[in-house]
């Protein structure tokens, strides 16, 4: 009992002679810890965050009307136009290795229906808000984008392929051969789309390219992205001969794509998994 | 072995590789067209015969790993025999499953540079990435040396070509009752830090090999079940074949004996038993499951696969019996467990091919066209050459640490308190738990968005470094120099 006096007495005089005490020194140090902890993940948080909170980043989406679609494929050879894609070729072909960023899906091939009915209909990446295929990617090759678009990054890829047998829509393709163009002639190419290496993974980006050229315009004329001019933004929407592809900004209530998503006529493909797709269809009566 | 048998093995062996070694730049050089993979949807499917050996290689060594930690608990000589055993075939599974993955891998070089620099937790391949290269591969080596420095230190005292690394792994080892204390103690702790640490990469895989965004819970939990069942059943055969092998190479004195084969021969009975079981049952919950697609595909799967199915069903069954009958009267003879386990190894192939493939041709969601699946040339060369490559580096370790026990007495023990070693392991520990949990978060992606690069550039190999302090704490316990 003496000697726990004498302690606090000491204690006691440190701290009149302004000396820091252990215990003092122990939760300085923690706070300190904590501080450090505490500044690195606001910074981090706010390094993720986009440059200007008052601009509000699109949800872009894309909505195809069955009812229009000619199902004429050109959508589908847009794409591989506009996005590099090389001729698959005879042997390719005959070894059902081609890629298709969009395919045209005919449900009566296995006799079965589908929640698009017995008609044949264009699929491209689904961009689900909640992807598979990101999940399970190991490196990070796979991610969504802020505005909505689950972006590949080609370079990044490993070509494990786990994020081809996790997509439960079957929409993504792989490099089994190095890409080549007929006569080795690459000069029709499109400068502003990579070419994919052999053995990395590649699907619909939503032509982002395209997207990234139209936002950085509004963006240096200090005008917002006005939806009347990107409703045929990708090359599948430009090149469908009856308008059937819609493109816009699903958060934008306004937008022609989400009063489409809105209407009774809207499906989404294995709405079940709740993946929660940002493409979806439109059936039935107008 | 005969000196001409063992060129002859040996110039085989050297044969599969070089094939596969070629096998294998033919893929490197013209792309994967070369194996009989195909796109999903396009009529085929992604993950093949690499993928099923990658599945048949980590599970039968993760549980052959798991058998010899079982086995070192207990104070059986038969049973300490079949540790000795099985922890250098568990090693060479592992490497088999390394190999196997990097063979299936587009871009082999960027996987190692990307998986070491941006694993992420969130993907099932991260354990499968840092358990086998860590606690798989590192652990069980290190396992594998600490059981038998006794046995290392007595082979450095005759003169072979082998001698040096052996005075090098028994340095320090006198026998005395003090080091035996610890060396068991730390066996103990080694096992029992082993045994979930292996079951972390056969859950991921299991994981990887059933688990589609189409499936229902139920009907993926029998399968998990049934994959981890058949993969201890694998281990367990794999076992036997070894031990016999090992009996035919160094006569009785491995130490198996018939006791040994005895309890081999239970433990393959049940697990034989549990994985029919629960492939039955796997396939019932997919045929009659209320979900339509989901029983379409498990009625596509007997028909399309039912050679693959029925043929895994039929030998395990035969399997079973075949035991049975071996262990109601048994003479001691090794003859008959090796039959079944050969038969159940060929079983657990053909499942895991089925269940791997079969819902890649067949399961899809949307309407696609049904897909083929025939491996290449190049993917069974490939795979014989991984073989190959297994065994050719398994022969020196088996030179460098025979099987045959040399120690004898080890129950002379002393209880030695020593609070500096135990200070020092706890604080290593310790060390290595932070390090892993600071290796962990970041490649967690903590302070940072999900999308981006960790905070601290190459945290998976940060956390492969924190399991493998963890795993060496048993050998800083066992070798830190006594105070005289």
């Amino acid at each position: 009992m003496g000697d726990a006096g004498e302690d606090r007495e000491a204690r006691m005089s440190k701290r009149s002679t302004g000396q820091t005490t252990r215990r003092e020194a122990l939760f300085l140090g923690a706070s300190a810890a904590f501080a450090v902890a505490k500044g690195s993940a606001r910074a981090a948080e706010a390094k993720s965050e986009s440059p200007d909170p008052k601009v509000k980043t699109p949800q872009w989406s894309l909505a195809i009307d069955l009812d229009r679609c000619l199902r004429c494929q050109a959508c589908v050879v847009a794409c591989a136009a506009e996005n590099n894609i090389a001729p698959a070729g005879p042997q390719l072909s005959q070894t059902m290795r081609p890629i298709h960023w969009m395919e045209v899906l005919d449900p009566q091939a296995r006799g079965r229906l589908w929640e698009l009915g017995p008609w044949p209909a264009p699929v491209p990446c689904m961009h689900c808000e909640r992807p598979e295929c990101v999940k399970v990617c190991p490196v990070g090759a796979c991610h969504r984008a802020d505005d909505g678009i689950v972006v590949q990054v080609w370079d990044r890829c490993i070509g494990c392929r786990a994020c081809m047998v996790a997509c439960p829509y079957g929409r993504r393709s792989y490099n089994w051969t190095a890409p080549a163009w007929p006569g080795g002639d690459a000069s029709a190419v499109n400068p502003d789309v990579a070419i994919r290496p052999v053995g990395v993974v590649e699907k619909c980006t939503l032509c982002q390219h395209r997207i990234r050229a139209v936002t950085e315009r509004a963006r240096l004329d200090e005008e917002p992205v006005q939806d009347e001019k990107i409703l045929r933004l990708p090359a599948c929407a430009a090149a469908c001969p009856s308008r059937a592809i819609t493109f816009g900004d699903g958060s934008d209530p306004e937008s022609a794509v989400s009063k489409l998503a809105r209407s009774a006529r809207a499906v989404y493909l294995l709405a079940h998994l709740e993946t929660h797709p940002r493409v979806f269809y439109l059936r039935g009566k107008r | 072995m005969k000196a001409g048998k063992l060129v002859l093995t040996l110039a085989l062996l050297l044969a599969a590789a070089a094939l596969g070694a070629y096998a294998y730049v033919l893929q490197i050089q013209h792309g994967e067209v070369v194996t009989g993979l195909r796109s999903v949807g396009a009529g085929g499917a992604v993950w093949g015969l690499y993928v099923v050996m990658d599945g048949c290689f980590l599970g039968t060594g993760v549980a052959v790993m798991a058998a010899a930690c079982l086995a070192r608990f207990s104070r059986d000589r038969a049973m300490e025999a079949v540790a000795r055993i099985a922890m250098p075939s568990a090693i060479a599974c592992f490497l088999g499953a390394a190999l196997s993955v990097m063979a299936d891998q587009g871009r082999p070089l960027a996987a190692l540079a990307n998986l070491s620099l941006y694993a992420r937790p969130q993907s099932p391949m991260f354990v499968t990435f840092t358990a086998v290269g860590a606690i798989c591969l590192f652990g069980s080596l290190l396992h594998c040396v600490l059981a038998r420095r006794p046995d290392l230190a007595e082979y450095a005292k005759r003169p072979s070509a082998w001698q040096g690394l052996q005075r090098l792994f028994a340095a320090g080892y006198r026998g005395t009752p003090g080091q035996r204390y610890r060396r068991r103690k730390a066996g103990f702790w080694m096992s029992l830090f082993m045994l979930p640490a292996l079951v972390a990469p056969a859950t991921a895989l299991a994981i990887l090999f059933v688990v589609r965004p189409s499936r229902g819970v139920d009907g993926v939990l029998l399968e998990t079940a049934a994959f981890l069942l058949t993969s201890f059943a694998s281990g367990i055969a794999l076992l036997v074949v070894a031990a016999t092998l090992v009996e035919k190479l160094a006569g009785r004195d491995a130490g198996v004996g018939g006791r040994g084969y005895a309890r081999l021969g239970r433990w393959l009975l049940f697990a034989v038993a549990l994985s029919l079981s629960a492939i039955v049952a796997a396939e019932i919950a997919s045929v009659g499951s209320r979900d339509a697609a989901v029983s379409a595909y498990g009625r596509a799967l007997l028909v399309e696969y039912g050679d693959m199915f029925w043929v895994a069903i039929g030998s395990l069954f035969v399997a079973a019996a075949v035991l049975w009958r071996a262990l109601r009267r048994w003479r001691g003879r090794a003859g008959p467990l090796l039959v079944a386990s050969l038969m159940v190894e060929g079983a657990v192939f053909a499942h895991h091919y089925w269940l791997l493939v079969g819902w890649q041709t067949h399961g899809l969601a949307l309407p696609y066209e049904p897909g083929v699946y025939s491996p290449t040339w190049i993917e069974f060369a490939v795979v014989l050459g991984i073989v190959a490559v297994c065994i050719l580096l398994l022969l020196p370790a088996v030179r460098l640490i025979p099987f045959a026990p040399l120690a004898v007495d080890l129950r002379r023990m002393k209880k030695v308190r020593d609070v500096r070693r135990a200070v020092l392991t706890s604080v290593w520990i310790l060390l290595g738990l932070v390090v892993s949990a600071i290796g962990l978060a970041s490649s967690a992606r903590v302070g940072t968005h999900p999308a981006m690069d960790p905070l601290i550039a190459g945290s998976p190999v940060i956390f492969i470094v924190g399991l493998v302090m963890l795993a060496t704490t048993a050998a800083l316990y066992e070798l830190l120099p006594e105070r005289d």
